[in-house]
């Protein structure tokens, strides 16, 4: 067996040999895998209802696979302007980066297992089965390609996240050009709301009818995943290729761009490589990645030092300064600005004649749900 | 015989190697001096083929992002990293597949047992310490008989009779003909060992000493190595030793 079968090979036979050592996550993973192969079984015996039963709008499963994709096309664009994303983790860096195989065939080697992590991180998906089926009539083949279009999404993202970082590193002006065209596609997304918002038809209908358009489906890895589910929903076979042929150029694109002399993607995925490392090492060991952060800060020298405080006080200044650094608003970080407009988007749009102060609740409960995270994951746990 | 000439890294603006040039023959063990952030690691890394740069860098011959300059490269990183779910055997047997490697498990055995890890040969790689994690990566390096070794930090975490046993291993491939070059800020490591010596600094080379002649001149390399990176000393240096030890390139001042 040559080297990176044997890897893969080896891997999973001691992931599934490990269970041995660990019973009791053996028998959640039984749960789970009868529980999943219960709801498939389920489907296929009541096989495709063709009639849709059901009168649940379409649109909302589109809505969901936009809302998704956009998520992932900014995240992990924003992220290949820092860090980039990476195929491979630290052991690949020191044991396989350096032997002696080819970096295409290493290459691939990433492509798999990141496609073979991104497919089983979908497989949520198929605990859905029973609400596609009963809400939308839905049968395998369709819950089977939602399953489908997810991993191609994670896994496009990922690479236009190395690809993004392969044209910027080191290049401001590559690095406006990439965050103008991010800003471009959100703004256009923004305008084509306010253009359809016009008709009066309400926030939710606005979005609907946005990502239920055709024009939509030309939009960068969401739209075309639409497209796609569109396609396999109405037996359009246009719309499969046409979506189809946009992932796989984008996807040749970028691996052509990897793969190119110019490239030499060892060093491309190395430092997100690294972070990545840092942080689930960090995690592991219950302690607050140091990495994590890559933001860069200028500092002025006349701010340099905390300046005040001492004992206990010592650590609020020091928290001071930090947050200073990290923000030029102080305690207004992006979380928080994202926190207030979901908040207001969300109390905007929950005008309920029967509770008129159900709005007011609302926003209440998603600044708590947010501020829980803030909290749990930031620096009062540090010093706890 | 490593060959590494007007070697330049840079991340963005900031330059991390600058035109750095030198060689290591086989049969000698050099030795890269330097503080933190001198551009020791970068160095190394650009080596190991994980890195851009400008310059040149050959492996016996090859350019080595070359298969067959990584066939005779031995790398030991920093920062050691195992698979989480190969076992220390299964690690080794990677590395013979990988290598294309014939009757590789007596010495493989060899290996494990001179780092005494012969009987965590079935333990998987989670289930090993740091220090552990750095002897396996030092057995799989060594294992396809490298040529060409190099060694960023190598004692860092290791047990006494690790250290011990590394640089009983590091003199034994320097009789056998390899190349050996190690990346380190402690000079008491390799102090009893090294053939020739590059202190870095602001990621350039800014002294290269050969050990024969430091016997000769009566120059103390740890004294040169602070003289050079504490900025303040080098004249009181310079006019203690005389400028006639140090290269134009060495007048930091």
């Amino acid at each position: 067996m040559r080297a990176l079968a044997y890897l893969i090979v080896t891997q999973i036979k001691n992931k599934i040999l490990y269970l041995k050592k660990k019973p009791a996550l053996m028998v959640l993973y039984g749960i789970v895998a009868l529980m999943l192969i219960a709801s498939i079984a389920v489907v296929i015996l009541l096989g495709s209802d063709s009639s849709k039963t059901s009168s649940a709008d379409e649109r909302i499963l589109y809505l969901i696979i936009a809302g998704v994709g956009l998520l992932f096309v900014y995240n992990f664009s924003v992220s290949g302007l820092s860090t980039g994303s990476s195929l491979f983790t630290m052991p690949d860096v020191g044991l396989l980066f350096v032997a002696p195989i080819s970096p295409k065939k290493i290459l691939m080697y990433g492509l798999l297992s990141t496609f073979g992590k991104a497919l089983l991180g979908s497989i949520f998906i198929f605990y859905q089965i029973g609400n596609l089926k009963s809400s939308f009539g839905y049968g395998f083949k369709e819950i089977f390609m939602l399953f489908i279009i997810f991993a191609i999404m994670l896994l496009l993202c990922q690479l236009l996240s190395i690809g993004i970082y392969i044209f910027s590193n080191g290049n401001n002006t590559r690095k406006t050009f990439v965050r103008t065209i991010i800003y471009s596609l959100l703004g256009i997304l923004v305008l084509t709301y306010l253009f359809v918002q016009k008709e009066q038809i309400g926030f939710f209908e606005t979005l609907l009818r946005i990502v239920a358009s055709d024009g939509f489906g030309y939009f960068p890895v969401a739209g075309w995943a639409v497209m796609l589910f569109m396609g396999v929903v109405h037996n359009s076979t246009v719309k499969i290729i046409a979506a189809l042929a946009m992932f796989f150029i984008m996807g040749t694109a970028i691996i052509i761009l990897l793969t190119s002399d110019r490239a030499d993607y060892y060093e491309d995925v190395l430092l997100s490589t690294e972070v990545t490392y840092q942080i689930k090492s960090a995690a592991k060991e219950g302690r607050q990645p140091t990495y994590a952060n890559t933001k860069k800060i200028k500092l002025k020298d006349e701010a340099v030092g905390i300046g005040k405080g001492s004992k206990a006080g010592a650590i609020f200044y020091k928290h001071l300064l930090e947050h200073r650094r990290k923000s030029r608003l102080l305690f207004i970080d992006s979380y928080t600005l994202f926190m207030m407009i979901a908040a207001g988007i969300a109390g905007f749009n929950f005008k309920v004649k029967e509770a008129p102060d159900a709005a007011y609740y609302a926003v209440f409960a998603i600044a708590v749900y947010f501020q829980y995270f803030m909290t749990s994951m930031g620096k009062l746990r540090q010093e706890l | 015989m490593l060959f590494v000439q007007d070697v330049t890294k840079k991340y963005g603006k900031l330059l991390a190697n600058d035109a750095v040039s030198f060689e290591v023959n086989p049969g000698e063990i050099s030795i890269l001096l330097g503080p933190n952030g001198a551009g020791k690691s970068t160095l190394i890394k650009c080596i190991a083929g994980l890195l851009k740069f400008t310059g040149k860098i050959f492996v016996n011959g090859n350019d080595n992002k070359s298969l067959q300059a990584k066939r005779e490269l031995g790398y030991i990183p920093e920062i050691p990293a195992l698979y989480e779910m190969l076992t220390v055997w299964e690690h080794l047997e990677f590395i013979a597949r990988a290598y294309s490697l014939q009757n590789w498990e007596e010495r493989a055995r060899a290996l494990l047992k001179r780092f005494e890890l012969d009987d965590k040969a079935k333990k998987l790689g989670s289930e090993l310490s740091k220090g552990m994690q750095q002897k396996v990566s030092i057995c799989c390096a060594l294992l396809p008989s490298p040529k060409v070794v190099l060694f960023d930090e190598p004692m860092v975490g290791l047990d006494p009779h690790a250290i011990k046993e590394l640089k009983k291993c590091i003199i034994e491939m320097r009789q056998e003909g390899a190349a050996i070059l190690i990346s380190t800020h402690m000079l008491d490591s390799v102090d009893e060992f090294w053939d020739s010596a590059n202190i870095m600094i602001n990621g350039r080379i800014a002294a290269r000493r050969r050990r024969r002649d430091t016997l000769g001149s009566g120059e103390d390399l740890e004294a040169l190595f602070f003289a050079i990176t504490e900025g303040s000393k080098i004249k009181s240096y310079n006019d203690t030793c005389g400028n006639e030890n140090l290269h134009p390139e060495e007048k930091l001042g």
